[in-house]
């Protein structure tokens, strides 16, 4: 059997692993064709300036996370706790937690995060509300 | 912010030109050929990453490690310019184009690495949460409150060497925010990108097939922040290293796969798995085969060598070390009473028909298969090398599937959220198997001789 010129056997399977494995070629095209975008827009220093600003890109965080984060910066609260309700969403859970810290979230916090259509318990105080979210006062 | 992106990887350079001076006694630094000195500055860079690496988890705090670090970092560079100094022409002859292509590379990559804000989960919730804790800390400290039970979702045992390096880059810009701590990622990519090319074959198919498997094919798990797709890529540059250190060419490519593994070992608590499972590989590869005479026998291995393996296992070890003396526990724990049950009760099909048929590990096996048939056709031995990689990624996916059935999680949900990216070394080192197949059929050698051919035959070591 006559055998193919080395270099075109090697060539053939770069372009199978191409075909085969099409996440390879569309991320280096999606690389090229997206920063392509970002020149021609004019937008890079907008992009630049973002990048550079403290507490950027928080925007990504769930609506109730921002919320909650919103009104425990507002207050300069050192620790707080997440309801039952609030925290059975796990994804506003964690976010709160990391998106918060340097705040702590603990048990044993005289703050409360919960929805704003959980009741109050009695011997507490509603700080503030926004986005769907209270911030509660427990001594 | 310019200045610390500017400065890391001469910070790096320093730092690690040192440490392997140190350890390793000296001996070539970049002289070689153009291959051999990519080779060389990656394992600088990696050295330079896991010096940083220790010096935070012994000194703990960002502003004592940087300071120490620079220190460190500046007698490095002079000790580099110092020794060095008759040879920077030809390194810079031959290492300019090597540059200019990881230049274009890391710019690639920077696009997502810093424009995109963390969204993943993993990385919000893990790695750079634990920067966070570290940054806001000013260093590693039990005072941010590792043991707190709000954060035990987090994954708290998991090696810190990214998420130092992120609050040190959040130091240096003075904020944290959710792009710029992320230049990290950058950190970790351009050792790689260095390394990648050490297998460079000008104008061949295969340095393609490399680039494409190795970084294209790690997807956006270069940029969103999750460590699986580093922890990947260095496994799989392990496994290309150590494979050509057994073809029996050069000790400075077991100093390069020791480095590789010892990130690894940094990286992820996985990198455990994979170290032990190419360990024993290159072991039963060197004592298993009878024409292995290339190859010098350990008791001949230089002093420095062993010097480097134990600094290269020193970070994962401090670790160990300090999660024990801070309480950390592990957060999935392995119920090894599980496994006999799940293999009567239909979970090991589940297992292996996620594993191989929804994350790709067949069709990357049927690819590799392709490429050994093409070599044979061509009347090609299997080196090694191949065998290396091959045999590695076959005992890393049967040890990912042991855990599988171990696990104390729901196995459908821990399949669906974790298998696409724990399968991430298993296809990196299928392709890199398949890839010294297609660049020994390229260039028509015996693969025995030489998987990947260099432009010249290693110098002595001076």
């Amino acid at each position: 059997m006559r055998m193919l010129k080395p270099r075109l056997t090697a060539i053939l399977f770069l372009v199978l692993f191409l075909a085969l494995f099409r996440d390879a070629p569309r991320t280096a095209a999606d690389l090229v064709v997206t920063w392509g975008r970002v020149l021609s827009s004019g937008d890079l220093g907008q992009l630049l300036a973002q990048a550079g600003a403290p507490g950027a890109g928080e925007h990504v965080l769930p609506p109730p996370a921002k919320a909650g984060i919103a009104l425990l910066r507002s207050f300069r609260v050192a620790a707080f706790r997440i309801s039952p309700a609030l925290g059975q969403d796990v994804e506003v859970r964690q976010r709160l937690v990391e998106g918060a810290y340097p705040v702590r979230c603990s048990d044993s916090a005289p703050y409360l995060l919960q929805l704003a259509s959980e009741p109050l318990a009695a011997q507490c105080s509603r700080l503030s509300s926004t986005g769907g979210i209270d911030l509660v006062h427990c001594p | 912010m310019s200045i610390a992106l500017s400065l890391f990887v001469p910070y790096l350079f320093g730092l690690g030109h040192l440490v392997r001076t140190l350890l390793t006694g000296g001996g070539r630094a970049l002289t070689g050929n153009r291959q051999d000195a990519a080779r060389d500055i990656a394992v600088i860079l990696l050295c330079g990453l896991m010096a940083n690496y220790l010096l935070m988890l012994v000194l703990g705090r960002l502003v004592l490690v940087l300071a120490a670090g620079s220190l460190l970092a500046l007698t490095g560079l002079a000790a580099f310019l110092w020794t060095e100094r008759a040879a920077v022409p030809s390194i810079v002859r031959n290492s300019w184009t090597t540059v200019c292509v990881v230049l274009f590379l890391a710019l690639l990559y920077s696009l997502y690495i810093f424009f995109e804000p963390l969204t993943a989960w993993d990385a919000r919730s893990i790695w750079f949460f634990h920067g966070k804790m570290i940054f806001y800390n000013q260093g590693f400290t039990p005072s941010a409150g590792w043991t707190d039970p709000a954060v035990q979702f987090s994954h708290i045992e998991y090696p810190k060497l990214a998420a130092a390096l992120a609050a040190q880059f959040a130091l240096l810009a003075g904020f944290w925010n959710e792009h710029f701590p992320k230049a990290a990622l950058l950190a970790l990519l351009i050792p790689g990108l260095f390394a990648v090319q050490s297998f460079f074959s000008p104008r061949r198919a295969g340095w393609f097939l490399l680039i494409a498997c190795l970084l294209f094919g790690l997807r956006w798990w270069l940029w969103n922040g999750y460590m699986d797709g580093y922890l990947a890529l260095y496994s799989a540059l392990a496994a290309l290293y150590l494979g050509r250190w057994l073809d029996g060419r050069d000790l400075q490519d077991g100093y390069a796969g020791v480095a590789c593994l010892g990130m690894v070992g940094s990286l992820k608590t996985e990198g455990t798995l994979f170290i032990l499972v190419i360990a024993v590989c290159v072991i039963a590869l060197r004592y298993g085969r009878r024409n292995a005479a290339a190859l010098q026998s350990s008791a001949a291995l230089p002093r420095g060598f062993w010097l480097f393996i134990l600094f290269s296992a020193l970070g994962p070890v401090l670790w160990q070390m300090i999660k024990w003396r801070w309480g950390i526990a592990n957060a999935m724990p392995l119920d090894l009473a599980r496994i006999p049950a799940r293999l009567g009760d239909g979970s090991l099909n589940l297992i292996l028909g996620t594993l191989l048929l929804n994350n790709g590990v067949a069709l990357a096996l049927a690819f590799f298969l392709a490429a050994l048939g093409a070599a044979r056709a061509y009347r090609l031995r299997p080196s090694p090398s191949v065998w290396l990689a091959l045999l590695t990624s076959l005992a890393y996916f049967t040890g990912m599937t042991a855990v599988y059935l171990a696990t104390s999680n729901e196995l459908p949900w821990h399949l669906a959220t974790s298998s696409e990216r724990t399968m991430l070394p298993v296809l990196l080192c299928l392709g890199a198997a398949a890839t010294v197949l297609v660049n020994a059929i390229e260039t028509s050698e015996s693969l025995t001789a030489e998987p990947f051919p260099r432009k010249s035959p290693p110098k002595k070591k001076r």
